[in-house]
């Protein structure tokens, strides 16, 4: 039998993608949202997906694509937007940690290019993404020896949809794509393809990557 | 070619009563600045003003806890109403779980709430609170992240999460205020402090260690080698800098 994926947020823009791309290659099982709140919950989610091979986590709350300026946010703002990304995702690793230290596996935390740059009236989620990027390579240093690979694909924010799939283009520190050709209908299966091979054999020997899926806006080395 | 210097420019420095942020505070005073050094513990705040005036220096102390949204306010409103404006904010403090060292899964919500409150949560209302009166004169901020916020550590991963948050916030700063005049930067230090000397002291291996990793073969001093970068990011000579982490490591971290 196949290894089970969790999903988070497969209902949302990202998951969704995923879901419709690699829903015929991978064993994918939507992790419900409401079990983000506490690492318990994730555990108890994961616990009843059978033989798990790895989580993917596609979870963005829909407060993230709103736009404010620092001087605006508010505290409930900044938690929604940073803070509570941030807490998702170390519940997130939490969990996937506790199903896959006997076994191994693979998680894979998805975010849009955002907090690479920087980003002007995205700033709170910015910071968040930056974070889940560390938070990601801190935990594939510590988990490596038990077999746990952990990855972050990240993605222009036009698929996000609301104010940060129009604004943060145009407003991008970032250079022209270098693919501007390359169709952003296209983007989800790119994603796709990313997560199969970084869950795939020919993978087995990378951990800690930030894999770039943005139509070659980013290159930071 | 432009002076770097402090003289006329009023710094709000968190932190400022021991570690690095009590030598920046020292060295910025003695680039002309006007500090007002926010501090956890009142005696210290007393130690570090006494130290500047006797220099010949100008500053004031003021009792912040960086976790509470009223002390910020306060210690923003409290430098303005003492200096005419603030030129300069940096946030240095951070807090007792900075220093802890656990893999992730051993982390609890109280320990985040701990990270996060010192650093990236307290950087946002600090940004919040300051940005009008930097505004106004067109002044700079600086913030204070790692090369574990860079790099990612097994035994800090949350740390490392909020100094890589700060990095980003930086950025996203430097952008949305540019239009403003203000110039936003990082520090990304590895200065001797009490708690890496405690490190020094109970691991006979560091030493060695540290001669291996960093370039320079040392821990930077916090006089010499960490303040003399701060005082340049506070003047107007780093004024078209902006949006950048400045690491001030030994080589230890080597960004691009």
């Amino acid at each position: 039998m196949a290894d089970t994926y969790a999903l988070t947020g497969a209902d949302g823009p990202i998951g969704r993608l995923i879901a419709e791309s690699l829903g015929s290659t991978l064993t994918l099982e939507g992790l419900d949202d409401s079990a983000l709140v506490s690492r318990a919950s994730v555990e108890d989610g994961l616990s009843g997906l059978g033989r798990l091979g790895g989580v993917i986590h596609g979870f963005v709350p829909e407060a993230v694509t709103g736009s404010t300026d620092i001087a605006e946010t508010s505290d409930a703002e900044w938690d929604e937007r940073c803070e509570l990304v941030i807490r998702s995702t170390i519940n997130v690793l939490q969990g996937a940690y506790t199903a896959l230290k006997d076994t191994g596996g693979v998680v894979i935390v998805t975010l849009p290019t955002v907090g690479l740059s920087g980003q002007r009236h995205f700033a709170a989620y910015a910071a968040a993404c930056e974070a889940q990027r560390t938070l990601v390579k801190g935990a594939a240093r510590a988990w490596g020896a038990v077999g746990i690979r952990v990855h972050s694909v990240v993605f222009g924010p036009e698929l996000l949809g609301g104010e940060i799939a129009e604004i943060a283009p145009k407003e991008s520190l970032l250079l022209e794509r270098a693919l501007p050709d390359h169709p952003v209908d296209s983007w989800g299966g790119d994603i796709a393809s990313a997560i199969e091979f970084l869950v795939g054999p020919g993978a087995e020997g990378l951990t800690g990557t930030t894999v770039s899926v943005d139509s070659g806006r980013w290159m930071p080395l | 070619m432009t002076a770097i210097d402090c003289a006329g420019r009023t710094v709000l420095i968190t932190g400022a009563g021991s570690g690095l942020g009590r030598s920046m505070a020292l060295a910025l005073a003695a680039a002309g600045a006007e500090v007002v050094a926010a501090v956890r513990r009142p005696e210290t705040g007393v130690s570090v003003v006494e130290e500047i005036t006797a220099a010949g220096g100008s500053a004031i102390w003021l009792e912040c806890d960086v976790r509470v949204q009223e002390h910020i306010s306060a210690a923003v409103a409290a430098t303005v109403e003492h200096f005419g404006k603030l030129d300069v904010m940096i946030h240095n403090a951070t807090g007792p779980a900075s220093a802890e060292i656990a893999t992730l899964e051993l982390l609890d919500e109280d320990f985040w709430e701990d990270i996060a409150g010192h650093n990236l949560r307290a950087a946002f209302r600090f940004a919040r609170a300051a940005h009008p009166h930097l505004k106004r004169t067109q002044g700079t901020m600086i913030l204070l992240t790692s090369g574990i916020g860079v790099e990612g550590k097994a035994i800090q991963p949350e740390y490392g999460a909020a100094k890589a948050g700060i990095r980003a916030l930086t950025k996203s700063l430097a952008a949305e205020w540019g239009p403003d005049g203000i110039n936003v930067n990082c520090l990304s230090p590895a200065g001797m402090t009490p708690a890496y000397e405690r490190v020094f002291e109970q691991d006979p291996g560091w030493a060695e260690h540290i001669r291996q990793t960093v370039p320079l073969g040392r821990v930077g001093d916090p006089m010499t080698d960490i303040a003399p970068v701060v005082v340049f990011m506070a003047s107007s000579a780093c004024q078209f800098i902006t949006g950048q982490t400045i690491t001030a490591t030994g080589g230890r971290t080597m960004l691009l």
